[in-house]
């Protein structure tokens, strides 16, 4: 992954309002995959895909998290303790839930299941999406 | 009038006779523009059991009231007529710049009837209308076909034509505007074509009033502010373009994959919005007016798949990538030039190869029916191949260009064809969303997603969410989405603006800009109207409730991989209610009391 | 200090707000052609860039301006066209090296930015701030700046 500078007029860095820009490739996110799956077996963790605007916070796309999380709102409370404000206000305003961002937990959106108090599991795969829409 | 410039520009292509008229206020009113006004016309005055691709039938460009305003992303217009890909009513909307110049020449619809003896275009020049000698363009790309345009008219002047798919009479050929933008579906291109008219180009020099300056400013103000403080209109949008849909549709398992065997690619994110943003685009383009400049403006310089232009959209990306199980971005982008520059429906286009590769698979059809292409699922070559000989009516492409449903029932496997009334069905897989199933089987033009986008609500949760896996409450919304769509579609505003406002918004707008009052109820009921209209139109036309349905595979065949395995769509479960909820009898057909409640005659 | 309208071409996305601002600002309805600024799109690489009166300090338009309706506003540094004492010969039009002086045959008067008294329209329409209202002193400071980081860029690697 390669960080662009704030200024740069580079159209492969994307920039989104207030953040530092950042450059995405394809291949580091199947490179996160296959790391996964190499050492998968011997350590226990929830994976956490980020996606769209959410990487310029989050700095990349995929992240294998060890801390014990057992539910979805323990595990949303540490990343928000890690990558501050403006993935809170996506994620989880005010610590509580019902932010913009779509929080898919192993595929199911976490509004179906139990919120915030959706348990998590040792191999949950969690995807995180800001607010996105298309047609 | 204000926002309406309340002029009607007839052209008999047969006779060769140009006439205007005053567009009706009331008419105006009631219709709103664009798909609502160009569809009141093509009920009125077109037989709904005519041959679309014969001379009786009736091509109809119209803008909305909206269109050509600074109302947020105002630049849209329709191409209405009945489809030959459905033989329902065609309402297909496209944007860029081309809308507007139709307002500013002083029209807000052109109509076009008959068929010309030879290739002719159409030249306006506000009430300069001539029909001129197109035989020097027939055969040409639409690329090559808008420059020349553009040096034998003005260089400002806006150019909508159709490429050799279209004069070909392909039931998937697009109209194709401002060199990359398409009137895309239900085939209307070929109606185009069928009538001998290579391209519309027009320059204008007037002006769209407004009916109240201080009272439209507040308004666009404070929409506009919606749009922009919104992450998908304000930002989202322009950083990723539609193709961000990608891995949340594939991360829900409702990415339809390999014609609809499934609903989960592993290596979607490969075709994704991210790695667009990241490899190919080269920076976003908005259509006029437009603050969320979805559009992506790209280059493949890979020379296997060398070219530039814009897209791809989430749909084509979908398309000619997981539909056939193809990861290979540039190719995907290189197919979506093609579709440009030939005129063809990139979603139609894409699932009807996907179709191909299904009975290729299955051995139904093997390299002896292709030509030699290797039409195996995952083989991108052939895939760009494919569509390169689809636009230009050549070897297979010959089959390709009649759409999934007619090439799947010359093999004897209608079943094959995932489209809804013969139009293929778009990017979402209905066992995975309920709501979106209820609408691709009752959508007024068939297979189509935008035009009641559930998806918003039952995925995204913009502006709410449901749970997109009941059918509880989904008719209900299905139809409330599709009532606003339909006045959104008629007001010349873009759908996306719907991302970040409402009806509200909408009713303020064109209260202020038209002078007549709309509240929201009007706004809606305007909407509902029109679909209604369409409705009637397609019974006539000979459409029963039995259209009203799904591929047998997504209602019997649960998916197999991905979050929603082991699920099909419960239609059967929300069809009734609908039709009760919305005023129709149990076979779908509107009653003379929702009839009379929306002042439309039978 | 005065203020100038900077052009970001590299911003632009050819969605002609600007035009329609202009238009609506200046005649209260919606008419690209009235308007004072245009934007020319080059459709194939989907590039586009906005024009508009440079408000130049040695003026070719002053210079054959025979009644002075175009004269150098010394306060501001702007070129005022003063509607009033134009007899529409258009030699402005012909003298303009940037073609940003026209002629509006509906309105029959002479077209050129006067941007909007100090506060113009299209900057403040502008969505991806293609156009911005600057201090001449610092507007070309981004572009320099923008410049230079590519050239940090080839020597480090964050």
């Amino acid at each position: 992954m390669l960080w662009c500078s704030d200024r740069t007029e580079d159209p492969t860095c994307v920039k989104a309002a207030g953040s530092d820009r950042y450059r995405v490739s394809a291949h580091v996110v199947w490179l996160g995959a296959t790391v996964r799956r190499t050492f998968a077996g011997s350590v226990e963790f929830v994976l956490l895909s980020y996606f769209a605007l959410l990487r310029n916070v989050t700095h990349t796309a995929e992240e294998e998290w060890k801390r014990p999380a057992a539910t979805l709102g323990d595990l949303l409370a540490d990343l928000v303790a890690k990558y501050g404000a403006q993935f809170a206000s996506w994620v989880m305003p005010d610590g509580k839930g019902a932010g913009l961002a779509l929080i898919l937990v192993d595929g199911h959106d976490s509004r179906s299941l139990q919120g915030l108090d959706t348990p998590l599991g040792p191999e949950s795969k969690i995807s995180i999406f800001p607010p996105l829409a298309g047609g | 009038m204000h926002g309406w410039v309340g002029k009607i520009l007839r052209v008999d292509l047969t006779s060769g006779k140009i006439s205007t008229a005053a567009l009706d206020p009331a008419l105006a009113r009631d219709f709103i523009g664009a798909r609502g006004l160009g569809t009141k016309f093509i009920y009125d005055e077109v037989d709904p059991k005519v041959d679309p691709l014969s001379p009786k039938n009736k091509l109809i460009f119209a803008s909305g009231p909206m269109t050509g305003s600074f109302a947020p992303s105002a630049g849209r217009f329709d191409v209405v007529t009945k489809g030959p890909l459905t033989d329902t009513i065609a309402a297909s909307n496209s944007g860029g710049t081309w809308g507007p110049e139709l307002k500013f020449a002083g029209y807000d619809l052109l109509i076009l009837e008959g068929k010309a003896a030879k290739p002719v275009y159409l030249w306006i020049q506000d009430d300069k209308v001539e029909i001129r000698d197109a035989s020097h363009l027939w055969g040409k790309e639409v690329p090559e076909t808008t420059d020349l345009l553009y040096a034998e008219t003005a260089d400002d002047a806006k150019v909508a034509c159709i490429g050799p798919a279209g004069e070909n009479l392909s039931l998937i050929a697009a109209i194709m505007n401002d060199r990359h933008r398409a009137a895309g579906r239900t085939g209307v291109g070929a109606v185009m074509g069928s009538k001998n008219l290579k391209a519309v180009a027009v320059r204008g020099t007037g002006a769209v009033t407004i009916a109240d300056n201080k009272a439209f400013l507040a308004a666009v103000n404070r929409a506009s502010t919606m749009l922009k403080e919104h992450p998908v209109s304000g930002t989202g949008l322009r950083l990723y373009g539609t193709d961000v849909l990608v891995n949340v549709m594939n991360s829900v398992g409702g990415l339809p994959t390999g014609n609809f065997q499934d609903g989960y690619f592993p290596t979607a994110d490969k075709v994704g919005g991210e790695t667009l943003a990241a490899t190919l685009l080269q920076r976003p383009k908005g259509c006029f007016s437009c603050i969320i400049s979805c559009g992506r403006v790209t280059k493949v310089t890979n020379p296997k798949y060398q070219g530039e232009g814009e897209g791809p959209e989430y749909e084509t990306a979908w398309g000619f990538g997981p539909d056939c199980r193809i990861d290979d971005l540039d190719a995907v982008t290189k197919a979506n030039y093609y579709c440009n520059e030939l005129g063809l429906d990139t979603i139609s286009m894409a699932s009807t190869i996907a179709c191909a590769m299904e009975m290729f698979q299955k051995g139904i059809i093997g390299p002896k029916d292709t030509g030699g292409l290797d039409l195996s699922f995952g083989n991108a070559e052939a895939m760009v191949e494919a569509v390169r000989l689809t636009g230009l009516g050549q070897g297979f492409g010959k089959k390709l260009q009649l759409g999934s449903w007619r090439l799947a029932s010359l093999y004897g496997h209608p079943e094959l064809s995932m489209t809804v009334k013969k139009q293929e069905m778009p990017a979402y897989d209905p066992r995975a969303v309920q709501g979106i199933g209820l609408h691709y089987a009752t959508s007024n033009r068939g297979g189509c997603h935008v035009r009641g986008y559930t998806i918003s609500a039952e995925v995204l949760g913009v502006p709410f969410k449901v749970d997109k896996d009941t059918t509880d409450g989904k008719p209900a919304l299905v139809a409330a989405f599709q009532n606003l769509t339909a006045a959104i579609d008629s007001s010349g505003s873009c759908l996306f603006t719907s991302f970040g406002i409402g009806a509200p918004e909408y009713s303020e707008l064109m209260t202020a800009l038209t002078g007549f009052t709309y509240t929201a109820e009007d706004f809606l009921k305007a909407g509902e109207r029109i679909y209604n209209l369409e409705r009637m139109f397609n019974l006539k036309s000979g459409l029963t409730a039995k259209d009203d349905t799904l591929p047998a595979r997504l209602l019997n065949e649960p998916l197999v991989t991905g979050a929603s395995k082991g699920s099909v769509n419960h239609l059967a479960e929300m069809l009734p209610e609908y039709y009760g909820l919305r005023g129709w009898s149990a076979e779908g057909v509107p009653t003379g009391e929702k009839l009379s409640e929306l002042a439309l005659s039978a | 200090m005065s203020m100038m309208l900077m052009i970001h071409p590299d911003r632009c996305t050819g969605c002609h707000s600007c035009e329609l601002a202009c238009s609506y600002e200046h005649e209260g309805v919606f008419r690209p052609k009235a308007s004072r600024i245009h934007v020319y799109t080059w459709e194939r690489q989907g590039f586009s860039v906005p024009m508009m009166c440079q408000q130049c300090k040695d003026a070719p338009c002053t210079t054959v301006c025979m009644p002075k309706a175009l004269t150098r506003n010394l306060a501001n540094g702007q070129i005022d066209l003063d509607a009033s004492k134009c007899i529409g010969c258009k030699m402005c039009v012909q003298a303009c090296p940037f073609g940003n002086a026209s002629w509006d045959f509906l309105g029959s008067k002479i077209l050129k930015c006067d941007t909007c008294g100090g506060d113009p329209a299209c900057a403040r329409i502008c969505p991806t701030h293609a156009l911005e209202w600057v201090e001449d002193t610092i507007a070309a400071q981004s572009r320099k700046r923008a410049f230079a980081t590519k050239l940090k860029n080839a020597f480090s690697e964050d």
